[in-house]
């Protein structure tokens, strides 16, 4: 099984920024020494829950310092970007990393971030869905146009698309309303832990209802990846009381972050799930959520978390992982020692395991 | 492996050297070099003896003992038979300095090649 390094760059331990991120791009760089597979990155805008607004350039910083791990982004908010220079930085990545990119994308949801992007977050849905479509047609093509609202004019992408993004493009679906888009648009699943599993189970059903409705029965979809927050430690005792304690504070900053308590959700185009889900946070409280949150995180002894993890892929069969180890103010030399157990007792064990291989992206023809 | 395996008179571990000097000491200033070589702040001598003990042909188990007696952090990878391994060194600065190493086995678990370079991290 593939087997990444996630960073969300939340920093929540107060320090200076600078010293935050020049210790989580260190975590990053030296993840490919360590044996990862990948590094992922997300995309988040103005406060702590995540210092990571740009991940094309944050991808490229680590494709000069790296040479083989593959460089996932968990998402690119498509919505917040204009589809022509989001196509043009992917394909600049894929340059600089000789085809080193997985590609995730998403809808986005903090109302915080819209708002201060300028971008009415009634659209996003609509956004997503045209963009989308635009840039992984650009991606294969190597030209851009079109669109029901950008109305895109005919422009080449320079320099052209190396190899192409088939097999190798995902999207996170919080949502299960996004479930079929994503199925339409070919893309693979990238589960990011936050639903019950029964939740997700169901998801999955509907995800490969529409994938073969949409891509037909004999194409099969593209096997998962899965996200989430690690916390490992050989002391059974002290790895609960730390994951708790960091977890807790990781969820309580998400819930903040989202506004998942507010209700503007109500009144926000396409995002009704989201206010079916805040009335459901709002019955059972903060505290509840929190504990439901850490139940469903891989923490633990190795062996525990290795048996999580084989229960996540007894139920989505993912071609990968790529799990947050420094989140939730934790010391960074706490990263440190949880990666570092990590890397020494479940990674080979979690990299041994059969699973579906990503796809190696194919030689686009030269023009 | 132990730590006395280690060849002194190539000067490397500086620890290991006194080992050697002094082979009749006890067992508890063996462990006591061994650990000292794990924490010590030569990185360039641990990373030296590497490059001069793990050669082609020798067995993974002691890939792993002198990796673990320099203080690198270590996993294989089991798919392609590879040992990545990292040994962090200062992190004062803006740069950082590490070490790190690559050592590919044979299906019998010996090593076929091995990488040892230093590293740094930060912009």
């Amino acid at each position: 099984m593939h087997v990444g390094y996630g960073s969300g760059f939340q920093h929540l331990a107060g320090y200076s920024d600078a010293q935050f991120m020049r210790e989580e791009l260190g975590n990053c760089e030296r993840a490919e020494s360590q044996g990862f597979d990948s590094v992922w990155v997300t995309e988040h805008h103005f406060d702590s829950y995540s210092l990571s607004p740009d991940v094309c350039q944050l991808l490229s910083y680590l494709a000069g310092k790296t040479k083989r791990v593959k460089l996932g982004s968990m998402v690119i908010v498509v919505p917040w970007h204009d589809p022509m220079r989001l196509a043009e930085q992917i394909v600049l990545l894929d340059h600089y990393s000789g085809g080193r990119m997985i590609l995730g994308v998403g809808r986005g949801l903090a109302r915080r971030e819209f708002e201060g992007l300028r971008i009415d977050q009634n659209e996003g849905r609509q956004r997503f869905n045209e963009y989308t479509e635009l840039v992984l047609k650009a991606l294969e093509t190597g030209f851009m146009e079109g669109g029901e609202t950008v109305k895109q004019p005919r422009r080449e992408i320079r320099p052209r698309p190396i190899k192409s993004f088939k097999g190798r493009s995902f999207a996170a679906a919080a949502s299960r309303d996004s479930v079929p888009v994503v199925a339409r648009l070919g893309l693979g699943l990238l589960v990011i832990l936050q639903k019950a599993w029964d939740q997700v189970r169901a998801d999955f059903e509907l995800y490969h209802k529409s994938w073969r409705e949409s891509q037909g029965p004999n194409v099969e979809p593209t096997k998962p990846f899965c996200s989430g927050f690690c916390f490992v430690d050989e002391s059974a005792d002290r790895a609960e009381e730390l994951a708790r304690k960091y977890l807790a504070l990781n969820y309580r900053e998400a819930l903040d972050h989202y506004e998942m308590f507010g209700k503007h959700f109500d009144t926000t185009k396409s995002y009704e799930r989201y206010s079916d889900l805040s009335k459901y946070l709002n019955s059972i409280g903060a505290d509840k959520a929190v504990d439901d949150y850490i139940k469903l995180m891989p923490w633990g002894t190795p062996q525990q978390v290795l048996e999580k993890y084989a229960g996540m892929k007894e139920l989505i069969d993912m071609q990968g992982i790529m799990p947050n180890f420094f989140f939730g103010g934790m010391p960074h030399e706490e990263s440190v020692r949880n990666i570092n157990c990590f890397v020494k007792h479940c990674l080979p064990e979690l990299k041994s395991w059969p699973a579906a291989t990503l796809t190696e992206p194919a030689e686009l023809a030269a023009v | 492996m132990a730590g006395g395996n280690f060849d002194g008179a190539r000067g490397t571990c500086r620890g290991v050297v006194m080992l050697t000097r002094f082979s009749a000491l006890p067992a508890a200033l063996l462990l006591s070099t061994v650990l000292g070589c794990q924490k010590n702040e030569n990185s360039d001598d641990c990373a030296q003896m590497l490059s001069e003990r793990i050669h082609v042909g020798i067995p993974q188990g002691d890939v792993e003992q002198f990796l673990n007696n320099c203080g690198f952090t270590h996993s294989i990878d089991p798919r392609t038979n590879t040992i990545y391994a990292l040994k962090r060194g200062d992190h004062g600065g803006l740069v950082g300095q590490d070490w790190n190493a690559q050592v590919d086995l044979d299906a019998k678990q010996k090593v076929t090649s091995i990488k040892v370079e230093k590293v740094f991290t930060g912009p």
